[in-house]
């Protein structure tokens, strides 16, 4: 028999979505799904756009380039995942938007709870994009000013 | 009467995952306010040490133009002033999101951690500032390219107009 006791969630934590939290946050999704739609139309060209004029200026400059063709390549991969990384975050803030309008208009927990994770997770990807985006910007800086 | 009909449109508790969640995101949030700090500071430095150094050298320094030709210098530190302005006015429009950014995370925190309904509804209203502010610089910045485009196809219709005119 298992005797350990399992305390209630619900007295330990007596928070709740209230009226004013719930308006909020539904304006909050509100904007966060103009911003994520926003994002994956304007991240979506400028990956077409580079993917595009990328491998025409390879397969034009390619003979030029014969020594450099990989670090070109290399920096034009880099690029898409970049774009790719920010895409990937719109759609999962769509999907917070999504599911936490939802969770809320028919006062399911579930999807609310998944609409907070899929906003955890589009943090962690910005986090991961803006700490990368921090280096390479601290790199060039020290690279232009103290190595040339 | 009102306001126990508004609070029982929202029953949805925070329970232990959606907690666990709010925490990580706080957590995470923080540290993109703080990097969005640093960014602050660097783009203010750059636009400030940029200026200076085009005070000082003239246009001269940053362009391939001959040392003997016409004195540049004052134009050097005009553009440099220019310059500043623009990094500066970069550095404040990139400095209130991540502001509010650091006051959701900060507040979130603080309501987890306390279990305070005023702290995490303060939390969100910061959250809702954040993405209420981004979606308008989003919209200013949808309206300038719509603008910029419009110019580029005047220009353009009126070249080729011109041009066929000459021909």
């Amino acid at each position: 028999m298992d005797n350990t006791i399992e305390l209630p969630k619900t007295e330990l934590l007596e928070m709740n979505l209230d009226y004013d939290g719930g308006q909020t946050l539904q304006e909050a999704v509100r904007w966060s799904k103009f911003l994520a739609i926003a994002s994956i139309a304007g991240m979506g060209l400028l990956f077409l756009l580079f993917a595009g004029y990328g491998s025409y200026y390879i397969a034009v400059n390619g003979q030029e380039l014969s020594s450099a063709l990989g670090i070109v390549w290399l920096v034009l991969i880099a690029i898409l995942i970049y774009f790719a990384a920010w895409i990937v975050a719109a759609i999962v803030l769509l999907r917070f938007s999504r599911q936490v309008k939802r969770g809320i208009s028919h006062q399911d927990q579930t999807l609310f709870n998944r609409g907070l994770k899929s906003l955890k997770i589009t943090f962690v990807i910005l986090g991961i994009i803006s700490s990368l985006t921090l280096l390479l910007t601290l790199y060039s800086i020290i690279s232009t000013n103290f190595f040339n | 009467m009102e306001t126990t009909d508004q609070s029982s449109l929202f029953e949805l508790a925070l329970d232990q995952e959606s907690i666990a969640h709010l925490g990580e995101t706080a957590r995470w949030g923080k540290f993109l306010a703080i990097a969005g700090f640093v960014m602050c500071g660097l783009i203010v430095v750059i636009g400030v040490i940029t200026a200076a150094v085009m005070s000082t050298a003239g246009f001269g320094a940053f362009s391939a133009l001959p040392r003997e030709g016409p004195d540049l210098k004052g134009f050097g530190s005009i553009f440099g002033v220019m310059i500043a302005g623009v990094y500066l006015v970069a550095g404040a429009i990139y400095f209130f999101p991540c502001l509010f950014l650091y006051h959701f995370s900060v507040r979130m925190k603080r309501a987890l951690k306390l279990n305070d309904q005023a702290n995490l509804n303060r939390s969100l209203k910061a959250q809702k500032y954040l993405f209420r502010y981004v979606g308008i610089l989003t919209i200013i910045g949808m309206a300038c390219l719509a603008v910029e485009i419009v110019i580029f196809l005047v220009i353009g219709t009126i070249a080729l107009t011109a041009g066929g005119i000459k021909s």
